[in-house]
């Protein structure tokens, strides 16, 4: 099909299907965090301390805080003290560029990097149930904080990866993430109430799961649902779309334990 | 899996008030039903069967679960205050390994008015 | 133990056939498809349970006359009356590759296997529906006419 037939198709198209014209942007639309899209039962169980199961892995993460592991005989708290304090900005700012590595990396991985370069343990493997606890840990202490992930200087050029990524469609469905998340939300697929995809609740508990989880797992579910094929936990894809995503949710109040469906 | 196992119960009742007992187990709750392109079992069955809960040692809540509840399972039930003491739930899983959370509770008589 | 071997490699031989299943050539005119992309002609009723099954899913974003079923898609439009709406070569376009009227769909290409981004390997050189189930969903949407 020629460029001229394209157009003429297109604009027999958009007369057709006025409907189209009336979805508008998600940059239309105020960021909201998936709590607003959550039933009122999966609100109510995140808004309960006792019931809501992320807290379980939260008082994991305060176990393992203190646990000393590796040749170096520490512990989190050996270096940054019983309430890591001074994380608490950081924990709100990952993805953050890693000058070492000349790339940026997750909280997950900067935990590794702890436990690997400076208490001489073994990093933990991805996704694991103590890497989200002491994750999750960190995310509550910075809970109501703001989403602030940089993107100036080095971090450019990831941000504009993760970008392109967000935008390309993928898999035989041939969906991309705006489409649903910036498109859409509010919005059922089925049984399933599209969100704006914001991760400012990760790591969360995931209900389908019945287990704590990175957003790196959550775009994983999304890419099998659209029948791509997901990219790793942790690929140097996936940290790029986190930096992108995480930029996209700057300013919405970190969120942590969260509970979602 | 670290096993953590929770109980709440109001720290003070009246003699006679009914109140809610509120428990939540850590447990994958796996039903062993995922099979590889083989047909073995990924991941074998583990559950937890039973429920019980004691109030000064009287066997006062008794539950059987399957594989259908869900991971972490959240539990909640009421009973009747009769005396103070000690709320024991205990969750035994397939394998006859116990686990317990206790809770003590204070019951006051009614105010005269 | 030879008979099993037998066996596998005719599975295999099967489920290969199943992979490399291609996508019948057709020609577009203005916004359609006219021409049909089998002999054999469309059958509504099995159009119907494609629609509301799995596979292709067409609950997942369109509500449909179709009571039995709970929760349907609301992230497309509606498809009562779309047989009263579009001739049976548009919704043939459409379902093939919806793509080629509106670039920002998000409407999947039913009968498409070329052009597409990191596909799955259970789903790679697949498209979503035969060319008869194609022919199968257009029957049935052609039921769906304006009271």
């Amino acid at each position: 099909m020629g460029p001229y037939q394209r157009g003429l198709v297109l604009a027999v198209a958009l007369l057709l299907l006025p409907g189209a014209a009336l979805i508008f942007p998600a940059s239309a639309q105020e960021a909201r965090s998936g709590y607003f899209y959550a039933s009122p039962e999966t609100q109510a169980l995140q808004d309960d301390p006792f019931a809501n199961p992320g807290s379980l892995w939260l008082e994991e993460g305060r176990a393992r805080w203190q646990r000393i592991e590796g040749a170096a005989g520490k512990s989190c708290a050996s270096c940054h003290g019983d309430n890591g304090t001074e994380l608490i900005e950081a924990s709100a700012a990952y993805p953050k560029f890693n000058k070492r590595l000349g790339r940026p990396i997750t909280l997950s991985q900067q935990i590794n990097q702890c436990r690997v370069r400076h208490m001489g343990a073994a990093a933990l493997a991805p996704d694991s149930e103590a890497l989200m606890s002491i994750e999750l840990l960190l995310r509550q202490r910075a809970a109501g904080r703001p989403m602030q992930v940089s993107v100036d200087g080095p971090m450019r050029p990831f941000y504009e990866r993760g970008k392109a990524l967000y935008f390309q469609r993928r898999g035989q469905f041939n969906m991309a993430c705006y489409q649903c998340h910036d498109q859409r939300p509010g919005e059922f697929v089925r049984g399933e109430r599209l969100s704006q995809g914001q991760i400012n609740n990760f790591p969360a508990y995931l209900i389908r799961w019945g287990t704590v989880g990175s957003a790196h797992r959550r775009f994983q579910l999304c890419d099998r649902q659209a029948r791509a094929e997901p990219f790793q936990i942790g690929s140097p894809e996936y940290v790029a779309l986190e930096v992108y995503v995480a930029h996209r949710a700057r300013g919405l109040a970190v969120e942590a334990p969260a509970v979602r469906p | 899996m670290a096993e953590i196992r929770r109980i709440s119960v109001p720290k003070q009742v009246e003699k006679g008030e009914i109140f809610t007992v509120r428990t939540l187990a850590r447990h994958k709750m796996e039903p062993g039903v995922h099979f590889d392109a083989n047909r073995f079992v990924v991941t074998p069955r583990l559950l937890l069967q039973e429920v019980k809960c004691h109030y000064n040692g009287r066997l006062v809540f008794y539950a059987e679960w399957f594989s259908a509840v869900s991971s972490n399972p959240y539990l909640t039930f009421k009973l009747r205050a009769e005396e103070s003491g000690e709320i024991v739930v205990t969750w035994v899983d397939d394998y006859n390994v116990i686990t317990t959370a206790a809770a003590p509770i204070d019951v006051i008589d009614k105010p005269k008015s | 133990m030879l008979n099993w071997l037998i066996i596998m490699v005719l599975l295999l031989g099967f489920a290969s056939s199943a992979q490399s299943e291609t996508v019948a050539p057709y020609g577009i005119v203005a916004d359609a498809i006219p021409k049909p992309l089998t002999r054999n002609p469309g059958d509504a009723i099995r159009g119907r349970g494609l629609a509301a099954g799995r596979r292709a899913n067409c609950l997942g974003c369109h509500r449909m006359p179709i009571p039995e079923q709970p929760f349907h898609g609301t992230a497309g439009p509606r498809l009562d009356g779309v047989g009263s709406r579009y001739t049976a070569g548009q919704l043939r376009l459409r379902l093939v590759d919806p793509t080629l009227i509106n670039e920002d769909t998000l409407m999947p290409p039913f009968h498409k296997v070329g052009g597409l981004h990191r596909v799955a390997p259970a789903y790679r050189g697949k498209a979503i529906l035969s060319a008869q189930e194609i022919e199968d969903v257009i029957a049935y949407l052609l039921t769906l006419k304006d009271e």
